[in-house]
C-alpha cells in the first residue's frame, strides 16, 4: 500500500530533528553513517544515537530525500537528492523567520 | 547484551538493508547504555515500519516478541524440572505394558535426546543468522523436520506429555519464525508461500 508523504520536514514526527541534522550533514557532500554521526555531534554537540539515526535514514531514503550510494565495503555513503535540497532549504527559511522574530523580541524586552 | 544479539532481532529486511553499516558504527566506538535503549527503540519501530497495515503490523510484531518469549519461558521451564522430562511416566507404562522395560525406556530416552539436539539445531534457524538467500529451508527439510517432530509426538503421545509437544512447537515456531516477515534482498518486497525456497 503506497503512503501518502507528507512533504516537510515535521511530518518525520520526532525523527524531524535527526533528519534535519542528517540533511544538514549531507549539504556538503555524501557521508556515510559513521560520518554523518561525527558530522551531527561537531554541530551540535550530541551524538545520534544509530537507532535514531538509521530510523531517520530510512524515512529520509523513503521520501528520496537522501539516496544511497553504492557501498564501499561495509560503508555505503548517502547523498542529498534535489527533493531533500528543497525540503531543507524551506527549513533554514522557517527557521530563520522564526530566529528573526525572536531576536527582535529579545531586544524588545 | 550484545550488539549482535540486538541486532538479531531486527525484522529481517531492515537487517539485509542496515544491519552491516549499523556494526561499522558500533565498531568505531564502545557501545553505550544510551545507546543501547536507542537501539530497542528502534528495533520497534522497524517492525511497525515493516508492515504493509496495521493489522498485519500487529501480528508480525506480536509473534515476534512471543515467540522470544516463550524460548525464555521454555528454557526455564526446562531447568526448573530438570532432566524429568526425559524420563518415562507412570501413563506411559500402562500404555504399554508389554514392553515396558528398563531397556525400552532407556531406548526411548537416547531418541528423545537425540531428537531434542536435532530439534535444537534446527531451531537455530542459518538463514536468519546469516541472511544468506541460499540458505532458506526448503520444503524438503520442512518436510523432514516436520516428520521428526510428528514422530516424536506420536511415538511418545502421552497426554502427560503435553509440554514436550508445546517445546517442539516452540521450535517450529522459531525455526520457521522468517514466515512472518517480508523478505527484501534486492530492493523488491517479496512475499512466498510460508518463505520457502
Amino acid at each position: 500500500m503506497a503512503k501518502k508523504l507528507d512533504e516537510s520536514l515535521s511530518s518525520l514526527g520526532r525523527f524531524s530533528e535527526p533528519a534535519f541534522n542528517i540533511l544538514v550533514a549531507l549539504a556538503d557532500g555524501p557521508k556515510h553513517g559513521y560520518a554523518m554521526t561525527q558530522d551531527i555531534e561537531q554541530m551540535t554537540g550530541t551524538r545520534p544515537g544509530p537507532g535514531t539515526l538509521y530510523g531517520a535514514i530510512a524515512r529520509l531514503e523513503e521520501r528520496r530525500w537522501i539516496e544511497p550510494l553504492p557501498a564501499d565495503d561495509r560503508r555505503r555513503p548517502y547523498k542529498l537528492t534535489s527533493a531533500g535540497q528543497k525540503v531543507l532549504r524551506a527549513r533554514i527559511d522557517a527557521l530563520r523567520a522564526v530566529t528573526k522574530i525572536a531576536q527582535s523580541r529579545l531586544a524588545n524586552a | 547484551m550484545s550488539i549482535n544479539r540486538m541486532l538479531s532481532w531486527f525484522p529481517l529486511a531492515w537487517r539485509a538493508r542496515y544491519e552491516a553499516e549499523v556494526r561499522e558504527l558500533f565498531e568505531a566506538h564502545p557501545f553505550t547504555r544510551r545507546e543501547r535503549r536507542d537501539l530497542f527503540r528502534a528495533c520497534a519501530d522497524a517492525w511497525w515500519r515493516e508492515t504493509t497495515s496495521w493489522g498485519v503490523g500487529v501480528v508480525r510484531f506480536s509473534a515476534a516478541v512471543a515467540i522470544r518469549i516463550a524460548g525464555v519461558l521454555l528454557l526455564g521451564w526446562m531447568g526448573v524440572r530438570g532432566l524429568e522430562w526425559l524420563v518415562p511416566n507412570d501413563v506411559m507404562r500402562a500404555w504399554w505394558p508389554t514392553v515396558a522395560t528398563d531397556q525400552w525406556y532407556a531406548v526411548l530416552i537416547v531418541c528423545k535426546l537425540s531428537v531434542f539436539f536435532v530439534a535444537v539445531r534446527g531451531a537455530m534457524n542459518p538463514y536468519e543468522r546469516t541472511l544468506d538467500p541460499a540458505r532458506r529451508p526448503t520444503w524438503l527439510q520442512t518436510l523432514g523436520w516436520l516428520g521428526t517432530f510428528s514422530l516424536l509426538v506420536v511415538c511418545d503421545g502421552r497426554p502427560a506429555n503435553l509440554p514436550d509437544a508445546c517445546w517442539m512447537g516452540i521450535f517450529a515456531m522459531m525455526r520457521w519464525s522468517p514466515w512472518l516477515q517480508l523478505i527484501d534482498h534486492d530492493g523488491r518486497v517479496r512475499t512466498t508461500v510460508l518463505g520457502l525456497r
